[in-house]
């Protein structure tokens, strides 16, 4: 890759379309458009190594005032 | 690369032709490629041509559709050269049945440009690219024609032509362009 590729966040933030303005693409599903795609078809793209999507994986957030107690 | 097996592998969906839709791009339009596979780590007879990853569009550049006509596309890769020196040669021909001015003008645009070309043989799952970093497909020879006859074929067609690198399979061919910043 050339450089870090841009990416935007689709399905309430859950995945992520990278270096694509999210639309149509053309894959082993058919032509598959980015921008309207359920949840359910984004695990699928996943699912056959789909280059333009990625789920986000969001970090666990820490509560205040819980730290590690002994 | 090894020599591998290649044993019966069944396919229900095997076909001849072509999908109708052939999406290509100007070479000058693609960021970067793909990564092609690596010849000594491929495990598979199809590793050696199963392309991974990407590509990358340059902002507001993408791929184009073209839409042929039902069984009129037809693709055909040689091994050329003598032999000790024997490489790929690809053409794809795409036709649509018209001579419309939108397709006279496509030829128009077509010619003297250096091209990436993606396309689906029936029965597959993988979109099959000519032209490729440093060695673009061009446009090889291009008719527009109207037969006499009213029954006679009239059509537009292109023939593209790319060498060296053997059909390479992707898993998808994006239709939109990068993110402009």
């Amino acid at each position: 890759m050339a450089g870090k590729l841009k990416s935007t966040t689709i399905l309430d933030g859950q995945f992520e379309v990278i270096g694509l303005v999210p639309g149509p693409v053309l894959c082993a599903l058919g032509k598959v458009d980015l921008a309207k795609i359920t949840v359910s078809q984004a695990r699928d793209l996943l699912a056959i190594n789909f280059p333009y999507l990625r789920e986000v994986v969001k970090k666990p957030t820490r509560r205040k005032g819980k730290g590690n107690h002994s | 690369m090894q020599i591998r097996d290649f044993q019966n592998q069944r396919n229900l969906e095997e076909s001849a032709g072509l999908g109708m839709t052939v999406v290509i791009a100007d070479y000058y339009d693609i960021l970067s490629f793909p990564t092609l596979p690596n010849l000594e780590t491929g495990e598979t007879n199809a590793a050696y041509v199963m392309a991974t990853g990407a590509f990358e569009m340059k902002p507001g550049k993408q791929f184009h559709v073209f839409h042929s006509s039902l069984e009129q596309n037809s693709f055909n890769s040689k091994l050329v050269g003598s032999p000790g020196a024997m490489t790929h040669e690809n053409v794809l021909t795409i036709r649509r049945n018209s001579a419309s001015p939108e397709l006279i003008g496509y030829v128009r645009s077509m010619k003297n440009r250096e091209l990436v070309v993606g396309f689906k043989p029936l029965g597959e799952s993988t979109y099959t690219i000519i032209g490729w970093e440093d060695l673009w497909a061009m446009v090889t020879e291009g008719e527009i024609d109207i037969p006499k006859e009213v029954s006679g074929e009239k059509h537009t067609t292109l023939m593209i032509r790319s060498i060296y690198l053997p059909p390479i399979k992707v898993l998808a061919i994006p239709l939109t362009p990068a993110p402009i910043d």
